[in-house]
């Protein structure tokens, strides 16, 4: 009987007992949280399954689109864009509310002070990444010399790049 | 049936660097953090002591499983707890958004479905990336106080955290085996020892993450953990110096409490509700103001009153569950001497309550543990000065390890009740 469910179920018979207990759970949990004194209808199941829909379908793709453009680089810059480029924008991805400031009266009646000065910061941080980055680049190149500047030999085992969707 | 053009297709993929050891390594690193982020969040409801008087924000009924006493040593322990809580939740958000990155061809895999337990997996799968990604996302925006939802984010963020923990559990005991597989196979350390010119794409399987024609690299394994901890690194940097204070907090450029909330003297430190906000202004804490006192007898005490009392000083940190914290040098009357001045005795938890006249959190339950602390005070002055209003004039508590809202502002009334 075992072997049966196995063969129909596609997994064993702890697979399914464990996964049926984790979503009877998780279901329990949004249904507290779905009383009305604490949220307006569906409210908070659509901000459950809306962030994995967005980043799955917007913002990884977007990402993606955003690396190929900076793969369009001649290849010795690539990685001197990347770096400064994911550490500024993981910045504004965690902290765009304030650099935008999406909620000044909030943080006036927390804090007696209105939202300043994170926009100016996160750009200054942001230019000195990309300078710090520059400097980079070019004491490496400089410590090279003109000889190693040349393209290096395809590693073996891949093929050559071409028009590739997805190459990080 | 063959898959649709596009990313239903294996060979739509080509990073020649995702395969299982990625998937793995990204994994093993990210767990820690999740664990720890999750951990600390029960361990903060628990801090609240929801058992007592009104404390409890998340509604009554079904199980409490994390529901235990709470100490008042060391003092630092709730600054310790909400620093982690939520710095850490900030600087595991790129590690989870490569994790995701690297098992996106699973996303399209084709066909959809293959069987039962592949679409129950791929349901829970739903569950643990929306649950982490709700989790991750409301967290952060209620730290920088950015609400655009219709629900009460205290009671979403504690039952979001339930979806979280038993989808990743499961998610974790199903991938057991391959990630044992990926670091006995690969070796946890020689993907690591590649540079660009040594990286070499993973063995292609059907169905798995390998692509079936990898483009060249651009960047080595390790360049992109390094990538990812750069990113991790950057954010580190900006944020945890509102929760550890000193000097770091001007290095906090982009935390909503560090270098823009920088003040200065005695009274220059952060708040977290101003008295204008409260609706309390200078007339009602003037010469007429009284601490009601209630134990086995009834007292109202004027600021002089207390201040001609034995004064103590401690240096307490505010901590506050949105993860920033400062510690100060406060002084005033300790608690348990106001209780042997009302004739408490026996066990008590002390109620008390702010001259605020709305808002869940303008009254408090502290348990024996917390008001019979010979470090808490019913505080009248700071660093030396009185407090401002909106640090709590005439009279706050402050209380080692508990959370900041807890330590009432404009006292009205202390009462001990039996327990």
């Amino acid at each position: 009987m075992i072997a049966a469910l196995r063969r129909r179920y596609g997994a064993s018979p702890w697979h399914l007992i464990a996964h049926a207990a984790a979503i009877a759970i998780a279901v329990y949990a949004v249904s507290r949280v779905l009383h009305p004194r604490y949220s307006r209808g569906l409210n908070v199941v659509v901000w459950l399954l809306a962030g994995a829909v967005l980043h799955d379908f917007v913002f990884a793709p977007a990402l993606a689109v955003a690396d190929r453009l900076v793969r369009a680089l001649p290849a010795r810059f690539v990685n001197y864009v990347r770096f400064p480029a994911v550490v500024s924008g993981a910045m504004l991805l965690v902290y765009w509310p304030l650099i935008f400031v999406r909620a000044d009266g909030n943080y006036v009646r927390a804090t007696g002070r209105h939202v300043e000065g994170f926009a100016t910061r996160w750009l200054s941080i942001t230019a000195g990444l990309f300078l710090a980055s520059a400097l980079v680049y070019a004491a490496r190149a400089a410590g090279r010399g003109p000889a190693a500047r040349r393209p290096r030999a395809r590693p073996a085992g891949t093929r050559p790049g071409g028009p590739g969707h997805d190459r990080r | 049936m063959k898959a649709p053009p596009g990313p239903a297709r294996e060979t739509f993929w080509r990073s020649p660097l995702r395969g299982p050891w990625l998937t793995t390594a990204l994994g093993s690193l990210l767990l820690p953090l999740v664990l720890v982020v999750a951990a600390t969040g029960f361990v903060s409801n628990a801090a609240y002591q929801p058992a007592l008087g009104h404390n409890a924000l998340i509604p009554p009924g079904g199980p409490r499983p994390f529901g235990f006493g709470w100490p008042s040593s060391p003092s630092w322990l709730y600054a310790l707890n909400q620093g982690l809580h939520v710095t850490v939740g900030i600087v595991a958000v790129p590690l989870l958004l490569a994790k995701l990155w690297s098992v996106a061809p699973r996303l399209f895999a084709w066909p959809p479905l293959r069987s039962p337990a592949h679409a129950i997996e791929r349901l829970s799968i739903l569950a643990l990336v929306g649950s982490a990604i709700f989790e991750l996302g409301t967290g952060i925006l209620n730290v920088q106080l950015y609400y655009p939802w219709h629900f009460n984010f205290v009671v979403a963020h504690y039952f979001g955290a339930w979806v979280f923990v038993v989808a990743l559990t499961v998610h974790v005991a199903v991938k057991l085996p391959t990630i044992r597989r990926a670091w006995r196979e690969r070796g946890a350390l020689a993907r690591l020892r590649a540079g660009l010119d040594d990286t070499r794409p993973e063995p292609y399987e059907p169905g798995g993450l390998a692509p079936p024609r990898p483009a060249a690299p651009t960047i080595s394994r390790r360049g992109l953990l390094a990538l990812v901890g750069s990113a991790s690194g950057g954010l580190l940097i900006v944020t945890a110096g509102q929760s550890i204070g000193g000097p770091l907090r001007r290095l906090a450029l982009l935390a909503p409490r560090g270098q823009s909330i920088v003040g200065t003297g005695p009274n220059g430190f952060p708040v977290n509700k101003t008295a204008a906000t409260a609706g309390i202004g200078h007339g009602d804490v003037g010469p007429a103001w009284r601490l009601g006192v209630a134990g086995r007898d009834r007292l109202a005490l004027s600021r002089e009153e207390l201040l001609a009392m034995e004064q103590h000083e401690e240096d307490l940190p505010i901590a506050c569950v949105e993860g920033w914290s400062t510690t100060q040098r406060w002084s005033g009357v300790r608690l348990r001497d106001l209780a042997a001045r009302a004739g408490v005795t026996g066990q008590t938890v002390l109620r008390v309550e702010s001259l605020q006249a709305r808002g869940v959190l303008r009254r408090a339950t502290l348990g024996p543990d917390q008001h019979g602390d010979a470090r808490a005070l019913l505080a009248l002055r700071v660093n030396g000065a009185d407090l401002s209003l909106d640090h709590g004039y005439p009279a706050r508590v402050i209380v080692p390890a508990l959370p900041g809202v807890h330590c009432t502002k404009w006292v009205a009334s202390l009462t001990w009740e039996a327990a």
